[in-house]
């Protein structure tokens, strides 16, 4: 399931995906396939995202259920 | 962190991607290493030399791409031109070794695949690993490298 979140969270910092990968050590690819869902990062790359955008966890990666 | 060989580097996603690809490498090298085995005791095809690199080449073409596919076969911050350039170079010089063998009559003797077999193996894993990243480049390209 795409992160519409997270591509909304650094579109309104007007971040680019390599600039939100540059700030949290990793490549552009990983922080593409977050957004579309086709990787789960592991919770220190969520922190660390979270933090570069100014974000909590439950804003950026909380699933709401049912 | 400027990209110098001794400074590696993958993220945990290029990690486990990595991960994968070695996984089905080394299931491709044991499945090669029989049928060479099985094929070889059958009409002696080929000296054992070759065919253990021919068996490993095939592992390292599924390594490679596996890789490649998934964005994890350059490290962070590598200078992929460059790669390009030394994957392209190895990969011809080495199936220029295999066409001189050829011409020369030492490719095969006695309808057996000799050792300059190796080579275009070998070559072919190289050529195999600069098309697959050429083509996974057209790809990001043409994909507009979208976010």
């Amino acid at each position: 399931m795409k992160n519409l979140r997270l591509k909304a969270a650094r579109a309104a910092l007007d971040m680019s995906q390599q600039q939100l990968a540059d700030a949290v050590g990793v490549t552009r690819q990983t922080i593409n396939a977050i957004e579309q869902g086709s990787y789960n990062p592991t919770i220190r790359l969520c922190t660390a995202i979270c933090r570069a955008l100014g974000k909590t966890l439950d804003e950026l990666f909380w699933e709401d259920v049912g | 962190m400027n990209g110098k060989f001794g400074e590696v580097r993958y993220d945990e996603r290029q990690t486990a991607v990595r991960g994968r690809a070695f996984k089905w490498g080394y299931v491709t090298l044991l499945a090669g290493l029989i049928v060479y085995c099985i094929t070889d005791g059958i009409w002696s095809w080929c000296v054992p030399l070759t065919g253990c690199a021919a068996a490993m080449s095939f592992s390292l073409i599924v390594v490679c791409c596996i890789c490649i596919d998934g964005d994890a076969y350059w490290w962070m911050d590598a200078g992929r031109a460059g790669q390009y350039v030394v994957c392209a170079v190895i990969g011809l010089a080495n199936l220029g070794l295999a066409l001189l063998a050829g011409l020369e009559g030492d490719l095969f003797v006695d309808g057996r695949l000799q050792e300059p077999g190796a080579n275009l193996a070998l070559g072919c894993v190289f050529v195999s690993v600069f098309v697959a990243a050429a083509v996974k480049r057209l790809q990001d390209r043409e994909a507009g490298e979208q976010e």
